[in-house]
Formats: structure tokens, sequence, C-alpha cells
């Protein structure tokens, strides 16, 4: 925390090795949360690099964040992507699975595993908003339920719920409506 | 799945995240079994969805960030248009500010200046400006007076600390000796190499160009100027155009000449008129000074010269008819009048006491002059 406070300090005065390490640190996380919510990885990197501009803006007008980088990050990320759902208005599924890493499957498994992640992201977007940042930032970013908790502003409890019943929305839409 | 409670769920993910697998999981709920795979199995598959960015991009990113952090960089130290022009200006509104206090020093400083000081161009320089800018005469003479003073004042200085240099100046000669002059209050010693110019005179001007050495003038030249300073003075030559003036109106006093014949009967009418027209003579009183050349004309007007006149005042009647026919009418009377007149300025030259008939007598001097062209003709 303090090293962060130290970093985000020597950001706001535009420090290029402070700016490069922000970066660096965070790059990854915001990416695969964005990743997982827009669904496509060219605007993927877009919205992210976009994320990572309003940043420096946030310094140079005096609206930087105050205690922490990842929290400010990821809130811009989670205002950038409802900026980009409003002008898209629906999601777009496009192939993601180019830049899955993955073992070697046989053809007929890779289109199997291809079209299931397809149904999946098509579910996950019929998920509410909270359920759906939940899991972008517990799966896609692979963030602990505390930091989770932080960043949407919620306890843990909620993100634990939130996280449990989207997982079991997706489940019950996974397996049909004869299932349920 | 609707079965499961919540809280197990919660177990299943936790047991999850610390690395154990479906099957281990599902052992732990062996009831449950059957339910919680397809649960387990989705939230794997969760896991799996989130690509991993490419290097290629998270290094073009970085690189548009730290640009753009750079740029904004510049931006916050750039300084603004207003700025930039006053850093561009400052150079030169200084350069200025000390060209206009180096002037306005050397200018003051070199009031005090006398010759052979290295400010005294300067002095002369300013005294001469001052001199061209000076559109009014009266002003122009004052300066130049004011100078001339000065002149006095940087030869006695010069004179007062002994110092060597080359003067000129202009004054009043009230002694003159042979081998010492006094010119405006300054002795001037003069030498075999003296070279005077003009009648000196006491009471005259005069122009002493000079030398002074261990507090003694030495005069290389004086110029008497009386003479040529008078005729500056003596500039108002307005006389001449003076009387060149009236012969336009002596022309119209000639035309009658040939008239008074065929109307005598007017006369009486004419004098009254002319009592009242009289008033240009007070105007043309400079008459005197035309009677210098005039005199002889009155000995010249003979009838054919006042024909001669009349030919040419009818043009110039036809272009006079400004003054009205009423005033040629008077005129006409008046040269009636005139030629009389002329007869008694011819025996007496008094024209004051023809002052009635002054502007006419003028008229007819002025015919006279006409004449005399005439003459010459």
């Amino acid at each position: 925390m303090q090293d962060e406070l130290l970093l985000l300090h020597r950001a706001k005065s535009l420090d290029q090795d402070a700016l490069t390490q922000v970066h660096e640190q965070y790059y990854d996380a915001i990416y695969r949360y964005v990743a997982y919510r827009v669904n496509d990885l060219q605007t993927a990197e877009d919205l992210t690099s976009e994320v990572f501009i309003r940043f420096l803006h946030a310094i140079q007008q005096k609206n930087a964040p105050q205690n922490t980088i990842r929290g400010w990050l990821f809130g811009a990320a989670s205002l950038i992507l409802k900026e980009h759902y409003r002008k898209k208005k629906r999601t777009q599924l496009t192939e993601l699975n180019d830049a899955i890493p993955g073992e070697w499957m046989e053809p007929t498994e890779k289109l199997e595993a291809q079209e299931k992640k397809q149904a999946l992201h098509r579910a996950i977007a019929d998920l509410t908003e909270e359920q759906q940042q939940v899991l972008a930032l517990r799966f896609g970013s692979e963030m602990p339920v505390r930091d989770v908790a932080k960043t949407m502003n919620k306890s843990e409890g909620s993100v634990k719920m939130l996280q449990v019943r989207a997982i079991a929305a997706l489940t019950r839409m996974m397996a049909g409506p004869e299932r349920n | 799945m609707n079965n499961v409670p919540e809280a197990v769920l919660h177990d299943c993910l936790d047991f999850m995240e610390h690395g154990e697998s479906i099957e281990q999981i599902l052992g732990r709920y062996p009831e449950l079994a059957e339910t919680l795979r397809p649960f387990l199995e989705t939230a794997v598959q969760l896991t799996t969805l989130a690509p991993q960015p490419s290097l290629v991009a998270k290094q073009q990113s970085q690189r548009a960030f730290l640009a753009h952090a750079e740029g904004l960089t510049r931006a916050s130290i750039q300084p603004s248009p207003w700025y930039r022009l006053r850093q561009l200006l400052l150079p030169l509104v200084s350069l200025a500010v000390v060209l206009i206090l180096f002037v306005t020093t050397a200018v003051s400083v070199s009031a005090s200046a006398i010759p052979g000081d290295a400010l005294y161009s300067v002095k002369r320089l300013v005294e001469t400006i001052r001199l061209n800018q000076t559109s009014n005469s009266e002003t122009a003479m004052a300066l130049m007076e004011q100078y001339r003073q000065e002149r006095i004042r940087e030869v006695e200085a010069l004179l007062g600390t002994g110092r060597s240099a080359e003067v000129t100046f202009e004054g009043e000669i009230t002694m003159i000796q042979p081998e010492e002059w006094t010119v405006a209050t300054i002795n001037v010693l003069l030498t075999a190499e003296t070279s005077i110019g003009g009648k000196p005179q006491l009471g005259e001007i005069a122009r002493v160009n000079g030398r002074t050495e261990n507090s003694l003038l030495v005069a290389s030249r004086i110029e008497v100027l009386t003479g040529s300073a008078a005729t500056p003075e003596t500039e108002p030559p307005p006389i001449p155009t003076q009387t060149i003036a009236p012969t336009a109106t002596a022309t119209a006093t000639q035309e009658p000449t040939t008239e008074p014949t065929e109307e005598p009967t007017i006369k009486p009418t004419s004098t009254q008129t002319a009592t009242a027209t009289p008033q240009p003579t007070a105007t043309i009183t400079p008459s005197p000074l035309p009677t210098a050349t005039p005199s002889p004309v009155p000995t010249s007007p003979p009838a054919n010269d006042n024909d001669n006149n009349n030919d040419d005042d009818e043009n110039d009647n036809s272009g006079n008819d400004n003054e009205g026919d009423s005033n040629d009418n008077d005129n006409n009377n008046d040269n009636d009048n005139h030629n009389d007149n002329d007869n008694h300025n011819d025996d007496g030259d008094g024209d004051s006491g023809n002052d009635n008939d002054g502007g006419n007598s003028n008229d007819g001097d002025d015919s006279g002059s006409n004449s005399n062209e005439d003459d010459d003709d």
C-alpha cells in the first residue's frame, strides 16, 4: 500500500519511470477485465489503452486518484466499458479462441470448445451488470474477493453472493431450459 | 442446483481457488456431486475465458501512454504564446529602452558640453534638429539668439578653464584696437594671420573664428556681419508685391478715362459715391513706397497710354464684374475726378491732401505705372 502511494505520488508528477511501472503493473489485469467484457481483442486493446490515457488526463486535471491506482484504473475501465456498451448497444461476439492459449486439441474437440466458450460469452452478456463485473474481476483479472469488494465498493459477502449467483445462472443457461 | 445451499457453492469456489480439482471438491459432497458438477465445470470454464494480452499490444499501449505523458509534460512546461511573444520582444524592448536612455542621457549631458568635449557634436546636432523642427519664425529667431548666446558662453567657459579648442561665435564689436578687439565682451587677439572681412566698426556684429589657448582667444578670421545681417532683417519684400496688387485696381481706374467724356453729367453723383469707395485707400496706404518709382509716371500718362490701357481694361472689366455695375459707374466717375487729382498730385505730391481721393490718386499712380509698362512695351 505504501509502495502504491509512493508510485501514485511519482506518477502524478508525470515521472516516466513511475508511469512505466504503473503500465507494467496493471496493464494485464485491466486488459483481461476489459477483454472479459467486450469479447473482442482489438476493442479490448483499444479500451485498455484508453484507461491509461484517462489516467494521465486525470493527473493533468488534478483529478488523479488519491489512495489507490488499481481501484481508480478498474473504475475507469468500468466507466469506459459502460460508454462502449452505450455506443454499441449490443455486444459483438467475435472469435476469441485464437488468443486463448490452450493445449493441442483435435479439430473437432477444438471446434466444440470454441462453441462452448462462445455460448458462455453469450450467456455472460445476459447477466446483470454487477454479476458481469464480478466475474470479469474474479476470473478475468484473477482478483481476490477482498480486492473485488474494494474495487466494486461492496462487502466481501456481497461479492461472494454475486459470484455464486452469476455462476449458478450461467450453469442453468448453459444446461438449457429442459434441465431447469 | 436450486437445492444446493449457497454456502456450499461458496465453499466449493473457495476450494477451487485454493487449487483443488473438481473431483476433489465433489468428493467432499458425494450426495450433491451430481448437482455440483455442472456448477464447478462452469466456474472452471470461466477461468479460461480471459485472453492473455499480446506482448505487441502491450508495448504499443505503453509507448502511446508514455508519449502522451511526455506531451502533457511539454505542454505544462511550454510557455503560452503571449509568454513566447514576450520572450521574443523582451530583447528588442530592452534594446530600445537602453537606446532611449542612452540618447536621453547623451542629450542632457551634452547640454553643458563645450567645444572639445566628446558630446559637443551631439549638442550642436540637437540644436540643429530643434531649429529645423521649428516652424514658427519668431521661435526660430529666439532659438538662434539663444544659440548665439550659448556660443559666447562656451567661449567664456573655454577661456575660464584654459582649454584649447576651435571656436566660432558672433557678437557686437565693442572695442577695436590694432591687436585686440572686444566682441561680445570677449577679448579677441589679432595676429598677422588674422583675416578681416567687411568694414569693422564699433557696434556692428562680427563673426569670430579662432582658437582658445591658455585663456586667450586668437582669431583666425573676423567677419563683419552687420551688412549681411541687415539684409535678413530688411526682408519685408512684400512691399513690391503690394505695389503690384494695386495695378489691378489701377486698370479699373483707367477704364473710365475714355468714358468720362462720354458721361460728363454723371460727375456729381460720382463724387458722392467716391466718398463711399475710398475705403480701399486705407488699405493701400503703402502708397508712399511706390511713389519713388512712379514719380516719373505722371509725366507720361499720355492719352495714348490711357487708350491702350482702356482697351486692356475693357477686357479686364469683363472679368471684374464681381465689383458690380455700380462700382463700375463709380469708377468712371472717380476717374473723372482722378484726372484732376493727378494734376494736384503732380503739383504738390501731397497724398495726404487728397485723402478722399487718395485711392483714386493711387489708382492714378498705378495707372501711371501701368502706363510705364505700356511705354516700355
